[in-house]
């Protein structure tokens, strides 16, 4: 009997770290789901996010499309940076798409800001990257053995 | 259908002197791609590729049409000391020393073979002509960069015994970039001492009598050659290029009897993958 019950009791542990077990993965898959959710509520995508050129150091240009998209509706900016004025506004709205004509020789960071707020709100890059590289050599040299 | 030159050590494909291509291999490749200062010895690069193409071949017996290529170019340097092979260059293989540099030239000294064996069997029209050998030759090249213009000088004298002539030649180039695509031109002139224009084109009285061809003692002898193209990065190893080119061989060269035409020339487009 006390074997039976100690073995009850054993397997009534067992099914309450299971039954732990279950509710704590229950609450990690809500968890990443909220997050997941959260991420995609508070999203600037870039498409294509990355920029082809010949030789490194040219210009690369792409048509690029910024899309946004925010869990409260409100006024926002989109803002290229080193640029002071905004790409583009919008007003009343939680989500906004944009296209420019991407044109730089380095990577370039966008920053979405809630008017009245002094915090980006999201931000995303656009790469660029060449398929010859290149350094530069350096100014005069005679090269001896 | 031919295969193209490149594979081809031997045949009259002839005279890779009178390869349609443009002549000096550092320039083409960089002007086509939009170089526009010397290279750094971190400049090394390999790439394979593949194209299809028309040609018109200058040599007598050697088909004309379309053809197909197969190519591996690529650069190495270290410490000074390079090899480099570049697509559609006259010179298969350069081996060199990079001497000196400033922000606008740089000089190497280079050795490379500018003409491949020549088997004449291989052509019905020449057969009986004797072998040539392929040649060596050292000397230097002097490159000088201003924006997206490029110039190239080269000074070459033959030293493994097959001809011991003389070649220079001098280039220049263009690149323009229009956003992803890069546009460039390039103008060559080659002369060639009589020695080595008569070791290649000459027929001599021997010959003469073994083929249906006259004797010929040739002279120096210059050619001119033109390319323009355009070249596109797919993706950051995959690149498209389009080539069109042309040459032009003055009279000491086209009045040989083994060459057909004084003009000549090819259009390819080839896709190359960079590693």
């Amino acid at each position: 009997m006390e074997k039976y019950l100690q073995q009850c009791s054993r397997r009534s542990g067992r099914m309450d770290v299971l039954k732990k077990n279950r509710i704590l993965l229950i609450l990690a898959i809500t968890l990443s789901t909220q997050i997941k959710a959260n991420d995609t509520m508070f999203s600037l995508k870039i498409v294509p996010d990355r920029c082809i050129g010949l030789h490194q150091g040219q210009v690369c240009y792409q048509l690029t499309t910024l899309s946004w998209q925010m869990p409260i509706t409100s006024d926002y900016c989109l803002f290229q940076e080193k640029i002071a004025s905004p790409l583009k506004c919008w007003n009343a709205t939680d989500s906004g798409v944009l296209k420019i004509d991407f044109q730089s020789a380095e990577p370039v960071h966008y920053h979405l800001y809630e008017i009245g707020k002094k915090n980006a709100v999201t931000s995303s890059t656009v790469s660029v990257s060449w398929v010859y590289k290149s350094l530069k050599r350096q100014r005069r040299s005679w090269r001896l053995f | 259908m031919k295969t193209s030159n490149y594979l081809k050590l031997s045949l009259l494909a002839l005279l890779s002197i009178f390869s349609s291509a443009v002549m000096a291999a550092d320039i083409a490749r960089d002007i086509r791609i939009g170089e526009t200062t010397p290279y750094s010895s971190d400049n090394n690069f390999f790439e394979i590729g593949g194209g299809v193409g028309l040609l018109a071949e200058p040599v007598k017996g050697e088909d004309d049409g379309f053809g197909i290529k197969i190519f591996i170019a690529g650069r190495y340097q270290w410490h000074g000391i390079f090899i480099e092979s570049i697509d559609a260059s006259s010179m298969d293989l350069i081996v060199g020393y990079n001497a000196w540099n400033t922000q606008r030239w740089s000089l190497d000294l280079i050795g490379t073979s500018l003409n491949n064996e020549v088997i004449s069997d291989d052509n019905d029209e020449l057969k009986g002509l004797n072998d040539r050998d392929g040649d060596f030759l050292l000397g230097a090249r002097a490159t000088g960069y201003y924006g997206n213009y490029i110039i190239q000088l080269q000074l070459l004298d033959g030293v493994s015994n097959v001809h011991d002539g003389v070649v220079t030649s001098i280039e220049a180039g263009r690149s323009w970039q229009v956003r992803n695509w890069n546009y460039h031109a390039i103008l060559g002139w080659r002369h060639h001492q009589k020695q080595v224009v008569n070791y290649y084109l000459g027929v001599s009285q021997e010959e003469a009598q073994a083929t249906s061809l006259p004797e010929y003692q040739a002279g120096a002898g210059s050619l001119l050659t033109a390319e323009i193209g355009a070249t596109y990065p797919i993706s950051e190893h995959w690149v498209f290029r389009g080539t069109a080119s042309l040459l032009h061989l003055t009279s000491n060269l086209s009045k040989s009897p083994i060459i057909r035409d004084k003009n000549s020339g090819s259009l390819y487009t080839t896709l190359s993958y960079v590693f």
